[in-house]
């Protein structure tokens, strides 16, 4: 993906976002409730670029380095590959990190 | 048979991964699996030292039983739809990997290079694997979601923080494909 020699990754989440897009613009037209008759769980994000641009940053890199973000992490794990399990223990401790240092961040 | 023992297309993943994000906004969810993380870390007692760690775990276990699930899709793929060869890798990107040390691209969906078991007995095999997954857990949360909340989720909703996301992952992805392993895997190969 990031050699820009396939164009598979991109056609994958490129064609997501744009169902999804469509989808979403129609379910808020024609006010679709979730099965539970509540509101659908589309809520704005406050703007901001500190967190979103480095904490974006640190993870693009964390997923070129293993190929794999946090949901194929479980799925290759699920077809046998058991390294990912360090690429899981690494999440979590990375997860908790944040945690720990998050006042000390800007956000 | 044979049609769904190849690799997907593109243009059957990605709408599926929208029927999934469809599905659990239906459910009155949300499709962002990198919550989890913090879940499993609650669980795991994170909560009674630091208080970003302190939710309403019974609020997240949907998330936790989606990853089950995809899990178990994992294991189900493995082992009835999988056949030889799982990727499909350009001429070019195949060239580099060789050139990188990598002997037999594309044959696996990991390579063994990086993620065999005889990996695991070398110290540099257990560091890229665990400092990729810290990036990704610490990046992700940082960010407040992954590919899932933001590049499918955030960006189908319109989110401008979400494309901000998503450049960021793009800066991180290039620089470590084309900056950092190059050196990486000179030094270690």
């Amino acid at each position: 993906m990031f050699s820009f020699d396939a164009f598979h990754m991109y056609g994958i989440i490129g064609s997501a976002v744009i169902i999804g897009a469509i989808g979403i613009i129609f379910l808020k037209k024609l006010n679709i409730k979730s099965m539970y008759k509540t509101e659908l769980n589309l809520k704005d994000k406050t703007f901001s670029v500190p967190r979103y641009l480095i904490g974006g940053i640190l993870f693009g890199l964390g997923w070129a380095l293993v190929g794999a973000c946090p949901g194929p992490i479980f799925i290759l794990i699920g077809h046998g590959y058991w390294s990912m399990v360090i690429v899981l223990v690494g999440a979590v401790i990375g997860t908790y990190m944040y945690g720990v240092l998050r006042s000390r961040l800007p956000h | 048979m044979e049609l769904i023992t190849q690799p997907w297309p593109w243009y059957v993943a990605g709408p599926l991964i929208a029927m999934v994000m469809f599905a659990l906004l239906y459910f009155g969810e949300s499709f962002g699996i990198s919550s989890n993380l913090r879940t499993l870390c609650a669980i795991s007692g994170a909560d009674k030292h630091v208080a970003f760690f302190r939710i309403k775990k019974d609020q997240h276990i949907w998330n936790l039983i989606f990853v089950i699930g995809a899990l178990l899709g994992g294991y189900l793929a493995h082992h009835y739809l999988v056949t030889e060869s799982p990727l499909v890798l350009s001429e070019k990107t195949s060239l580099s990997l060789e050139q990188l040390g990598f002997q037999t691209p594309g044959t696996e969906y990991l390579p063994s290079e990086i993620f065999g078991l005889a990996r695991l007995k070398s110290f540099s095999g257990w560091a890229i694997l665990l400092i990729g997954g810290v990036l990704v857990g610490f990046g992700a949360r940082y960010a407040g979601g992954c590919t899932s909340g933001h590049a499918i989720s955030g960006l189908s909703n319109l989110q401008l923080p979400s494309l901000i996301a998503v450049v960021g992952f793009f800066i991180g992805g290039l620089l470590m494909v084309h900056l950092i392993m190059p050196l990486l895997f000179a030094v270690i190969n």
